[in-house]
Parts: C-alpha cells; structure tokens; sequence
C-alpha cells in the first residue's frame, strides 16, 4: 500500500451499484480528486467480479443489496480470489451489525451513501493508506463482537491456544496491532509511542503483510481470529 | 337179605355198636345196610340209605374214589370224601372188608370221620371224642343233631324214656320232639353251648311216643368244635318219671322258688286272682315295700290307674295260653314312697307253664331309662320344633348314600318339594354341582366334622335355582353319623343385593355419563365412552351406534363387544327392520333373536340419537333378558339422550372450532400479507426513493464543487439544499425501519431488538435489553417476526402511555419455549377497569399482540395494576404443534 501512495499513477477504482444514478453521483463527488481513477463500473456482484478479474483495481466501492449477486457474496469472493483488493462498502444501512456482516466478509471499510464527500474520499484514501475507516465506536463495538465470535469458535477446542500466524509478528508489532485494533489512527499511536508517524506506518505495513491481510482493518480481523490479541480493553 | 341176613345176625351187635361208621355195598353199588353211626355221620336214616347208591354219600367231585373201589380190599385205609344230609362234605379213613366168600358180590366200608381236611392224627382224637360221648352207653339218653335241628343220633335209652327206637328219632326235627314252648329255651341253650361253664341242666319238655309230655332235664353239648357236624348232644334224664305227674309241680316250684331267689332279679309270684305270693328280695327293693305289705293284697292294685287294664289283659292272656313265653308290658307301679315307677314286668311262668304252676313275673325299674327317653324325646321334641319351625332348611343325609333322610319345612317350601319328595332325593339331585363336587364335599365335611359357610347353588323342584348360604356338620342319627345341613335361602338377598349393585352401578354410570358427555367435545371420545358406560350399567352383550351416511344408510360408527354376538346377528331381519323402524319414526324398538343352535336368544334394542329435530343415528344394545325390562330400557334411552345432545354439542362444537381455525388462518394471512407488503414498501423506500434521494445528495456536492457558490447566500442555500437532500435520505430510513427493518430479516430477532433498544435509548430511555439466546440465533421466522412486532407495540405503548424512561427487554429460551417479556416501570393500569380515553388503536394493539401468540400457539399474558408498571408476557413453542402455521410466505434472507 505504501507502493500505491508511492506511486505516481492514481488509484484505480471500481463502483458496483445496480443504481446507474447513485454510480454517477459517486463518479461526480471523485471526480477531479487527485489520484483517484474510476477504472469500471458494475451493476451487480458477479459483474463487479468480473471486472476485478479484468482490471485489478485498488479499490472496490461496493453496494450491499443488488441483484444477481449482493455485494457481501462479492466481496467474499473478491478477498478469497484477489486478497490484495481492498473492499469499501457503500451502504444505506447506518447500524453496526452491517458493518460487522462487512468486515467479516472482508471489507476493509464502510460508507454510508448520503455521506458527505470529504468523507467518502478520506475513507477511500484512509483505506488506499491501509488506514482504517471505522469511527472509534463502531469499531470497539465491532471488534468486542469479533472477539466474542472468536472465543465462540475457540470454545470447543481446549485451552487458550494461539494459532500461529505464517510469519510470527514483533512484540513491538503485536502491540503496535492492539492499539489499531482499539481503532488509533497511526498519528494517536505514534504519539502514544513516542516514535514517529513512519515507523507506525512500518509496523503496520509488516503486520498487514504478515498476517497476508489486504488492510488494517481485516489485519485485526485476522489477528482476532488466531487469538494474536485479545479484545482491547480500552 | 335173607340167608345173608341169618349169618350177618351173628355179627348185628358188632356191626350195630361199631366205633366206626359201617355200610354194607353191593358190587353194583347198592347199599345193603349202614351201622347207626354211619347214618348219623351221614345224616340220614337206615331205610334212606338203604334206597340209595354209595354214589349217593360219595362225594362226586373226590376222584380218588374211582380208585379206591377198583382197588378195594388191595390198599389200606385211604381218605375220601363223602357227602352228608344237607350236601356238606366231610373227610374220612376209609377201610374196606374183603369179601369172606369169592361168591359173595357185596363189601363192607367202614370209615371214621375226620376233622378237617387232611388233620390226620387231631382228626382221629375227635373222633373218638365222638365215640367217646356217643357210645357213652349211659342210662340217659343221648340225642345228637345238627345245628339244622335234624336229630342225626339218639342212643339207645331213648326208647326207654320216649318210646321211640332210636331209628326212629334219626333225620327228625327235634322241633317235633321238643314242647313248642321250650323250643326258644332249647335254641337259647344251644346257642350257649359248653362254652358257659358251671351250666344248670334246662327242663325241657320232650314228645313222647304215645304223645304225652315228658320232663327231662337237659344240658346241650357241643360235641365237636367241627363246623361240618355242628352237631349238639342233649343228655337228658327225666325229671318227670311217667305217673309221678303229682310231684312235678312241687319239684318245679322248687326250681322256680331257687329261681326266684336270685338276687338279682326282682321276681314276684302271683297268684290267678293276681294277688302277690311272694315277692323276691330285689322286687320288695325296686317296689320299695316290705313283703308283708305286699303278699296277699291285690297287685293291680299297685298298677297306675291307666295301665291296669293292660296289666289285667297281660295275667289274663299268661293264664289262658300257659305260656312262659315273652308276655310283657310296661307299667306304672306305685313305689313305697308314693312316686310312680315305670316297670317293665314279664310273665316268666304261669299256672300250666313248666315251673310252679303259678305266675311268675319278673319286675325291671326302667323309671330312669324311661325318664331319659322322656328327656331325649322332649328334647328331640323341641328340637324337631325348632327345626320345623325356623326359617332355615335343615335337611340330614346320609354320607354314605347321599340319601336324603330327613327334611324340614322350610327346606320343603324352599325346593319346593315335599319331604316324601325330598326323602327320595340325595344331594346330588339337591346341589347345583356336579358329582364329583359333591363327593369331594360330603368328603371334606366328614374329615373336618363340620363346614365352613359357604355359599352354594340348590336346584329346586321347578328346575330353578336357590342360592343358599350352606353350613354342614356331622350328627348322630340312629346309630350312624350323618350329615346335617342348614340351608339359608338367600335367593331373594342375592337379588335384593344385585338389585342394589346394579342400581348403584346405574346411578354412577349415569353420573359418570353426564361428567364424561359435559367434559368432552370430543364426538369420538363421547361415543366410545358411552358405550363403555352403557356395558357398564346394563350387562349388554354389545353395542352399536351409527350414524346415517349420505345416502341415508346407516352405517357403524363405533361399536363395542360385536364380537361376542354371533356372526352376522346384526344382520339379522328383526334388527334391520328395528333400525329402518328407529330411523323413520324414532321411537325405540324391542326385538329378540335367535341365534344357530346354542348361541340361545338375545335381546336386542334400538334407541334414536335424536338432535334437535332430526334423527342423526341409531344406538343398539345386544344382551340377555334382562335388557328387555323397563329399567333398562328407560337407562339406555336416558343415555341415548344424553349422548345425542352431547354429540350435537360437539359438532357445533366442532363447526365453531372450525370457523374460529379459519379465521385464524384468515387473521394469520392478514398479518403475513401486512408483513409482506411493508416489507415490500421498505425495500422499495429502500431501493427507490432513499437511493434517489443518496444520488441526488451525492450529484448535488458534485455540481457544488465544480459549480461553488460565489456568495455567502449561495453557500448558505446551498448546504440548506445538502442538508434537505440528507433528511430526505434519513426520512426514507426511518421509514424502512419503521415499516419493517432490514436487520430483522438479514440478522434476526436478537439483532432486531438491539436496534429497536439502541433507537429508543437514542432517544433518552433507559433501556436492559437483555437477550439469552446466541448472538447469531435465528428463529422461526414467524416467531421472529411475532415477537419482533409485539415488542414494538409493547414499546410503542411504552413511550405513549406509560410515563417513564424506564424498560426491560428480555429474551430467553426455556425447554423449547421463547420467553419474552417486556417491563416498564410506568404508571401502569387496572386490567379489570377500561381504560377511559382509549383509542380503538390501543385495543387493536394488544389485541394484534395477542392474536399473534394465539396463531404460533403461545400464551400472552398482560399484568399490571395501577402505579405498578405493566409486564407483558409471551411465550411461544419453538416447534408449533402445527406445522402449517410455521410457513410464512416472508422467507426470503437476503441481507440488506
């Protein structure tokens, strides 16, 4: 993700909404914004797939209810066919349990439709950024939830067990994780560290790649699925 | 035998006085002549066994006979058989004599008898035993018979004293020779025989020759203890000598003084003008007087005024027959001290008897024995007039034969026999058992001496039958024990008793009856039920009730004991025509019928189950007689009534519980088609306009970012526009939420619930939402929905009426129930008072909430009072008893 922000050429975006109106009132609230390019547009899940299959895109603003295919089948299939496309739900649902259905399906964020455009455009760039875009309630209601269906699938099995991730993470990482999964953007953690903005924004690179997760947000799904960390308790 | 006869003559003595019986045969057989003895052992006269064959006193059946005759004069003495008088056969030696000349064709046989069979030496002891007695030639004469009263010997003296040869006497009866009179006193003598020792000599009075009586003293002997002679000896002497007539008397006064000296017997000689003479030692003690109060006076005048005339008829009948024969009476004399005594007198001689020439009686007190018989027959008196008289049967028979030996009257009126009848009778034509039944109860009663009550069956005259209690025991009668049997009939208790049962039987049946119709709506229920009441109360066979079909025949509904009637009764012409009849003009019908052979007769009855003004079925009842009496009749007509309005309950029953399903299923359809469209509207509030309205929000910050506006003004109408847009937005979510939330749907009730609770908590109330099922939990989606909506109206009436910020929520699972209760701590209501000011709306509301409990099966329960907040409750089956209810058309789960 560094790359991408790194890189000169934009973002490529794709917009799946079976509503040709709602597609190009998004189109209008992006355009002329710097390094963001709408790459295809699709009316269901399947052809959102589709196109992710053709053109990769960075980004993937997806509806919920469509036809066809809805947009948390889509996105489930996207994030098991192409891990590195991150997800940002477009939704008129204002409630958690939306949002906890997303991320669970591998979302890396979530808009609401009648969002103003400043806020559509930081969530998509907070995402581009491997940031995550969950406001600190939403997000600590989530990840309890998470956490509770965690230890839910973990009960039966005996003892605490931590699953091994494919790379081990760094103490300095497991706790640079916590303070993410708490919903901290990099500038809080940085401050709360005493250490710069960049290096935050290193560890959580290399915890995003460790755990072969496409973004923060689905970085501490996955941690709370191995039981890496616990619920944050702040 | 003339020649022979002279020189035989020498040998006469010898061969008269033989010790051994001697018979002279010619060689054909003839007898020529038998010595006495020989007759005697042969029991027949001289002329006799001169007539006859030696085949005749040769026992036939001796083989050795043959032999012996062909062999005559070679062998010595052998042992044959001969026959006597009477055919009884007896063992002898037997010798035969060589005949003196070549020329003479005869022989001689002389045999001696034997004792038994074979006894050889013993036998020969008695015999000269016999020779010992017989040829005793003493002056007095000896007569020998058998115990068949034939003289078979008498000795010489005979005819010295008697006149007879003694030829003569042998094969007489010595009843010809003995006075008729002292013929008893001669067999009681003989009876005795030697046995008793120490014996006085008995004077019995023989016939003489020229028919005049003559006097012997006689004592008889039993000559030998062989059962094949049996024969007596009587030696007698005269006591009379012919012509000393004068001295007799005196010599039997003599006799009889000595004899009415024994101090044992009381004895009293009477004079003809029955005046006593003398009156013995005994008889003045059993009179209780001194003799010279007795002797000379009158003894009739001793004699109880009612008896004298018979004591007079008893002396005047000793007089006049001379007999000292068995004359007696019973009389009462009076004692010394002036009580009556009961004597038993017997005449033992009389003025011409063979003792004193006068009457002797002999007296016997049998005052005591008279006053014991007194005794036992009163008692036997009483007893027969309590057995007579009491209620019960008493009958005794006797365990032997079974014989009825006597019978009472109450026994009489109850079989209905009479006692001839009964007397006729025995316990095996009396009992209701069979043989082996009775035996084996006469056995136990005799083995235990007595019976338990017991309860038995008694056939009576007219072949029906008594039911008796029974008590047995063993009792003397006549010298033999017998049963006696009491007999209580208790025929009528049984039927009074089996009267009360049934009757109590019908009472609770018909109590029972009324429960079971009144509780149940059950037609089935009602029908199986009553039939089983119905066998219950009137001992029927079967029952049947039917109904009509559509085309008006009436076919079995319910039927109970069918399988104890014969095949095809039913069918049978009378209670098809009985139904038909039943049908038509409703009125019960009475019929019997006949079964094959020895299935006997049935009664059958048809009853109307009369609804309303219609006759819907038929109620028939099979059984015995019994069926056809007016109780029960009238019993199974009431219970037919009964159960008709009973089933005409429950199919109104049955249409309401039909109309009332239908309008639920109509109520449920309702309030799925509602469902159904305000989640169509929401999806399409969700679909259309929200998303116009977003596009429209979105396409408007487009325009505003390339077209800015210039001015404050601008600005200003510009983010009014934004935010009406936005409203717009936020309007369409409510209304999707209020009309129904996607989240019930995509994440079910739990979830549903939260968002409800997080909104009115948004708003400022305190809400405990507290949800005890799993997180991702779903239901069915109609209880979902159910409780979903309940909670919001529950909620809804919350925030209208109750006047607080206060609310629970919980739900919980419990065995297989979804609990949910709603609380508030509002000013709450009196359930029992209507509310004032109410709106239709209100009612609507928890009658929608309870409606939709009803439809999944649940309960719904509303608790308040006044101040005290409301607590709704609802519960609801997770698995509804009816499946169909659980379909609900809204099944769609697409998220969001």
């Amino acid at each position: 993700m560094e790359t991408r922000l790194k890189r000169e050429e934009p973002a490529r975006l794709v917009i799946a909404d079976d509503h040709a109106f709602v597609r190009s009132g998004i189109k209008v609230m992006l355009s002329g914004e710097a390094g963001l390019r709408i790459v295809g547009e699709a009316a269901d899940g399947q052809e959102a797939l589709d196109i992710c299959g053709r053109e990769r895109p960075d980004l993937l603003l997806m509806d919920v209810r469509m036809p066809r295919m809805d947009g948390l089948t889509a996105t489930r299939s996207i994030k098991r066919s192409f891990p590195e496309i991150s997800v940002l739900i477009l939704t008129m649902h204002e409630n958690e349990d939306y949002l906890l259905e997303a991320v669970k399906a591998g979302a890396a964020g979530y808009v609401l439709k009648d969002a103003p455009q400043d806020e559509l455009v930081t969530a998509i760039r907070k995402v581009l950024e491997g940031e995550t875009t969950l406001n600190r309630r939403l997000a600590t209601r989530l990840l309890k939830r998470l956490a509770n269906d965690a230890r839910g699938a973990a009960a039966p099995r005996t003892g605490v067990e931590r699953i091994a991730p494919a790379q081990a993470l760094t103490a300095r990482e497991l706790e640079v994780l916590e303070h993410v999964a708490l919903g901290q953007t990099n500038r809080e953690i940085a401050e709360e560290f005493v250490i710069s903005v960049g290096t935050v924004k290193n560890h959580v690179e290399h915890i995003i790649a460790k755990l072969e997760a496409s973004d923060r947000t689905q970085a501490v799904v996955r941690a709370l699925e191995l039981r890496l960390i616990d619920f944050p308790r702040r | 035998m003339t020649a022979p006869g002279q020189r035989d003559f020498t040998y006469r003595p010898f061969f008269e006085d033989a010790p051994d019986g001697m018979l002279m045969v010619s060689e054909g057989g003839r007898l020529l002549d038998a010595n006495p003895l020989a007759c005697a052992l042969l029991g027949r006269t001289r002329e006799e066994l001169l007539r006859a064959d030696l085949r005749a006193v040769a026992d036939p059946t001796d083989r050795a006979w043959e032999e012996a005759l062909s062999e005559r004069g070679v062998g010595g003495a052998r042992q044959l058989r001969f026959v006597g008088r009477g055919g009884g056969a007896f063992e002898a030696w037997v010798a035969f004599t060589r005949p003196a000349r070549a020329s003479d064709r005869q022989f001689g046989l002389i045999f001696r008898k034997l004792a038994g069979d074979g006894a050889g030496s013993e036998a020969r002891n008695n015999a000269a035993r016999v020779d010992g007695v017989l040829f005793e030639n003493g002056p007095n004469p000896i007569i020998l018979y058998e115990a068949g009263d034939t003289i078979c010997y008498a000795s010489p003296s005979v005819e010295r004293l008697l006149g007879y040869e003694p030829d003569e006497l042998t094969g007489v009866s010595i009843s010809d020779v003995v006075h008729p009179d002292d013929l008893g006193l001669a067999a009681r003598e003989t009876q005795k025989t030697a046995s008793v020792p120490g014996r006085q000599p008995l004077t019995l009075r023989y016939r003489h020759k020229d028919s005049s009586w003559v006097r012997m003293d006689s004592m008889a002997t039993d000559v030998l203890h062989d059962p094949d002679v049996e024969g007596m000896v009587i030696d007698g002497h005269d006591v009379a000598e012919r012509g000393q007539e004068e001295e007799a008397p005196r010599r039997g006064e003599r006799r009889n003084l000595m004899l009415v000296s024994d101090p044992t017997r009381a004895m009293t000689v009477l004079e003809p003008d029955a005046t006593f003479r003398y009156v013995s030692p005994a008889a003045q003690r059993a009179l209780g007087y001194a003799p010279e109060e007795l002797v000379g006076r009158d003894a009739l005048g001793y004699v109880h005024q009612e008896d004298r005339r018979q004591a007079r008829e008893i002396l005047e009948t000793a007089i006049r027959q001379g007999s000292a024969a068995e004359v007696s009476a019973e009389l009462r004399l009076e004692h010394g001290d002036g009580s009556w005594h009961h004597f038993r007198m017997k005449i033992v001689d009389s003025p011409d008897g063979p003792g004193v020439g006068a009457l002797v009686a002999e007296l016997k007190d049998v005052t005591e024995q008279k006053e014991t018989e007194e005794a036992l027959r009163q008692s036997e008196g009483r007893y027969r007039a309590v057995v007579d008289q009491t209620n019960e049967g008493v009958y005794l028979a006797d365990a032997g034969t079974m014989r009825v030996l006597e019978a009472n009257k109450a026994l009489q009126e109850t079989l209905g026999y009479t006692e001839e009848e009964l007397r006729r009778l025995t316990l095996y034509d009396l009992v209701a058992d069979d043989r082996a039944g009775v035996d084996e109860y006469v056995r136990r009663t005799l083995q235990e001496k007595r019976s338990h009550i017991d309860e038995r069956k008694y056939r009576r005259k007219d072949g029906s039958l008594a039911c008796v209690e029974e008590y047995a025991g063993i009792v003397p009668h006549e010298g033999t024990e017998v049963l006696c049997v009491v007999v209580d009939d208790v025929t009528e208790r049984k039927r009074t008793e089996e009267n009360l049962r049934r009757s109590l039987g019908v009472l609770l049946a018909l109590r029972e009856a009324g429960q079971v119709l009144g509780s149940t709506l059950e037609a089935e229920e009602i029908v199986t039920r009553l039939l089983m009441i119905m066998r219950g109360v009137s001992g029927l066979t079967a029952a049947v009730i039917s109904v009509e079909n559509e085309l008006g025949q009436p076919r079995i509904w319910r039927e109970v004991g069918l399988e104890g009637l014969w095949r095809r009764a039913r069918y049978a012409p009378q209670a098809e025509e009985a139904r038909r009849a039943v049908l038509d003009a409703g009125e019960h019908q009475l019929f019997r019928l006949r079964g094959p052979e020895s299935s006997g007769q049935l009664v059958g009855l048809c009853l109307p189950l009369r609804m309303k003004d219609r006759i819907a079925g038929v109620l028939e009842a099979y059984g015995p007689e019994s069926l056809a009496g007016e109780d029960a009749v009238e019993i199974l007509r009431s219970l037919a009534a009964q159960a008709a309005s009973a089933l005409e309950n429950a199919r109104l029953y049955g249409e309401l519980a039909e109309r009332e399903r239908r309008l639920a299923d109509l109520i449920g359809q309702l309030f799925t088609a509602q469902e159904e469209e305000r989640r169509r509207v929401a999806y399409e509030v969700h679909d259309g306009l929200a998303q116009v309205a977003a596009a429209a929000h979105q396409h408007l910050q487009g325009f505003a970012r390339f077209y800015p506006p210039g001015s404050e003004d601008g600005r200003a109408l510009l983010s009014q526009a934004l935010e009406l847009v936005q409203r717009t937005v936020g309007e369409a979510r409510r209304v999707i939420a209020n009309l129904r939330p996607t989240a019930l749907d995509d994440f079910g009730l739990g979830t549903a619930l939260r968002i409800e609770a997080d909104r009115l908590r948004a708003e400022g109330y305190r809400i405990d939402y507290e949800n005890n099922l799993g997180e991702d939990e779903r239901l069915p989606v109609a209880v979902e929905t159910a409780l979903f909506r309940i909670t919001q109206e529950a909620l809804t009436n919350v925030r209208r009426h109750a006047n607080t910020r206060r609310v629970r929520v919980t739900l919980d699972r419990l065995r297989g129930r979804v609990h949910l209760n709603i609380r508030d701590w509002g000013r709450g209501f009196d359930p029992e008072v209507p509310r004032v000011g109410d709106g239709p709306g209100e009612r609507v509301g928890l009658n929608s909430m309870q409606e939709r409990v009803a439809l999944l099966g649940g309960s719904f329960l509303v608790q308040s009072r006044p101040g005290g907040g409301v607590l709704v409750t609802v519960e609801v089956p997770l698995s509804p008893e009816d499946p169909d209810r659980e379909g609900d058309p809204i099944a769609s789960r697409d998220r969001m």
